[in-house]
């Protein structure tokens, strides 16, 4: 039976089936953040203390081929910050895991901060304080509203422009001769 | 044009967004949302943690106190680095802890404290007498329980930072 309920043309999603990886190293935050994601019904939710932490925990699941389907990291923290792991995630050789999604979550709404965290390949960013309102946002972001995939010789991660301005490959690129090669996931 | 007029090759991915099906979502079709219960629930989870507020930003302030003390005590270089990037990451703790509750004041200090630290990495013996007074007010907004932005009291305790940072920075 499916715990998917919908109200008019909107459907209230059901995340009992998401593994969620969660970096922090404050363990206060920790429980903090895991509690939330609890409370919007997601079914696992692994925490990893730090940057070092978490890209053992994915190696691990690589391998074992149960990967988390969202990470969520804090930007700052002592043994790498959340866009080393990042580009970390982006460089991988597996497949899945280069297009894992993931979640920066930063105490500083700067400009240096959404721009490190976008040009590292992070889906979506948000700044402390939480609230439920705040993280739900930003996970139904990353849900409903996935960007394709730019590959680049500088950069691999979700498209860092967000309008879709269909401009045609032409008027895009007017001074760079640029080949575009798109991959359309197949089923 | 590009350097060597070599065309720039970019590639661009469009995956099958297994994510929306997993939530139970339909794709193409319209966009899903959390159960109102569910927010909630989050926000419950915040308010609870909220009464668990003042034994830990105790905590941090102490273990804040104890690094202090002991990066005083410190001379091998490396050791000094490793401690100042403690004191910088207590200080964001205390900024994100303080910041989640409401108490605006304390999260300012400990922004503050973070980024003086961050911007001097404490190469001066003058830098500690403005940590010191980062920490000395953190102790009173705390004592005095100072929710928001501390009123009157919290302005004082502002300015008195302040001066500290024109007088010695």
């Amino acid at each position: 039976m499916s715990n998917v309920q919908q109200s008019g043309s909107t459907v209230t999603y059901s995340l009992h089936k998401f593994r969620v990886l969660l970096v922090e190293d404050y363990d206060f935050m920790q429980s903090l953040v895991s509690g939330m994601l609890r409370a919007f019904g997601v079914g696992d939710v692994v925490i990893c203390n730090g940057g070092e932490d978490a890209k053992a925990a994915l190696s691990s699941m690589v391998t074992t081929s149960k990967l988390v389907d969202l990470v969520i990291t804090d930007w700052m923290m002592p043994e790498g910050t959340g866009d080393d792991l990042t580009r970390w995630i982006r460089d991988h050789e597996n497949e899945t895991m280069r297009f894992l999604p993931v979640l920066t979550i930063s105490s500083y709404a700067n400009k240096e901060m959404i721009e490190s965290s976008r040009d590292s390949g992070a889906n979506e960013a948000l700044v402390k304080p939480l609230s439920g309102e705040k993280l739900a946002r930003r996970i139904l972001a990353i849900i409903d509203g996935p960007r394709s995939f730019v590959k680049s010789p500088d950069f691999f991660g979700p498209d860092r422009r967000r309008k879709n301005k269909n401009w045609t490959h032409e008027e895009r690129r007017k001074t760079d001769p640029t080949t575009i090669e798109v991959h359309d996931e197949q089923e | 044009m590009s350097k060597n007029d070599d065309p720039v090759k970019v590639e661009i991915f469009n995956r099958i967004n297994r994510l929306k099906e997993k939530a139970g979502g339909v794709l193409g079709k319209t966009m899903g949302r959390f159960s109102p219960t569910s927010l909630e629930k989050a926000d419950l989870v915040i308010e609870e943690m909220a009464d668990l507020y003042p034994q830990e930003i105790e905590r941090r302030l102490k273990a804040l106190n104890d690094e202090w003390a002991r990066l005083k005590t410190i001379d091998d270089a490396a050791e000094k680095s490793k401690s100042v990037e403690l004191m910088s990451n207590l200080s964001i703790q205390i900024k994100d802890l303080a910041g989640t509750f409401g108490y605006t004041l304390m999260s300012d200090f400990g922004d503050s404290l973070c980024q003086y630290i961050l911007e001097t990495e404490m190469s001066r013996e003058e830098h500690s007498v403005i940590v010191q007074a980062h920490i000395d007010v953190m102790e009173i907004a705390f004592k005095q329980n100072l929710k928001s932005d501390g009123g009157k009291a919290g302005q004082e305790l502002k300015e008195t930072v302040k001066k500290a940072i024109e007088k010695y920075h």
